[in-house]
């Protein structure tokens, strides 16, 4: 399957949506707690990023609508979205490792807060 | 307190879904009514100036990013992208306070009789005050009113439903119409036509000629 180029922000979000199904501020919310804060979605980025990810099939939107809010539309990941998250944390990962066989990082990372 | 604080949140809302019409038509449609329900949350939840802050950082950048993938998606689809009305309104509103400056030189270079570079790119071989002033606002309207006709053109062929290339032929047509009739205005209110008609050929090769020919007239 040929894994289409994931921004920053669209692995977040798809790491946001790994364990269940979130409308867009939860989302944004969701993103800003994983990253420490270091990533903070306006939602000119957060909806330019779900376009691109409802059109690679990465995710999909769900029949459920927010009784708080009928605007909110709920999102969730797909198969395919799934497997390429899969892949580009193992990407990743080999990276971490490749860095920590040439002393680049520590041989056991520190736990972030 | 509270009401205090929902009137901004009502005035921000507000001024955020006029922003909104930047986006690409088929963006708006789709995302608009998603996108006004986060930034209403985000302004309970966190400081009026801080969600602005960015929002207004990141509007550029999206706003291309928007623009491209629409046009390279319509491109890829064989269709027309749609024209995005507010934003050529907002290009011209931005362009506007740059015009204005530029044209208050011009104006402040003529009262002052300073012969200098603005005077220059106004087409500054005026004799007169009245010349330069009749270069400053006869030749724009009548550019104004050649580029009117194509675009009333345009809207009866096409009606509102504006398209890029209709609009890219439409512009290009005005502006070439705007700059012929400019140049004739301009060579005739200066008596200097034979300057390029008496040789066609050497008045782009020659410039420099042609310019002081039509200096001295």
């Amino acid at each position: 399957m040929s894994s289409p180029s994931l921004t920053s922000a669209m692995l977040h979000i798809l790491l946001a949506l790994s364990h269940r199904e979130r409308h867009g501020y939860d989302i944004m919310k969701q993103v800003e707690e994983d990253s420490s804060g270091s990533i903070r979605l306006g939602p000119g980025t957060l909806y330019g990023a779900i376009k691109r990810m409802l059109q690679d099939e990465l995710i999909e939107e769900t029949e459920e609508r927010d009784a708080e809010d009928e605007r909110r539309r709920v999102y969730r990941l797909t198969k395919i979205g799934r497997t390429i998250l899969k892949q580009e944390l193992t990407r990743m990962e080999d990276v971490v490792h490749l860095a920590q066989r040439r002393k680049l990082l520590p041989l056991q990372s520190p736990k972030r807060a | 307190m509270s009401s205090l604080r929902h009137t901004h949140g009502s005035r921000s809302e507000r001024m955020y879904g006029v922003i909104l019409h930047l986006y690409p038509p088929a963006f708006r449609e789709r995302f608009e009514p998603e996108m006004r329900s986060v930034f209403a949350q985000m302004l309970e939840d966190e400081p009026r100036l801080r969600v602005w802050l960015r929002t207004i950082l990141e509007l550029p950048g999206n706003l291309i990013a928007e623009h491209v993938s629409d046009i390279v998606a319509a491109s890829a689809d064989g269709r027309i992208p749609r024209i995005n009305i507010a934003l050529l309104v907002a290009g011209v509103v931005l362009l506007a306070p740059g015009a204005l400056v530029f044209s208050l030189g011009l104006l402040g270079s003529m009262i002052a009789h300073d012969h200098g570079f603005l005077q220059t790119v106004a087409g500054g071989f005026a004799s007169s005050r009245q010349t330069l002033l009749v270069e400053l606002i006869v030749l724009p309207l009548i550019a104004a009113f050649v580029n009117v006709l194509p675009l009333s053109l345009h809207v009866k062929r096409h009606g509102m439903s504006l398209s890029y290339a209709s609009v890219r032929e439409s512009a290009l047509n005005a502006l070439l119409a705007a700059a012929a009739i400019s140049l004739v205005a301009f060579l005739l209110l200066h008596d200097a036509v034979h300057c390029v008609v008496q040789n066609p050929l050497t008045t782009a090769t020659h410039l420099r000629q042609t310019l002081s020919c039509i200096q001295s007239s």
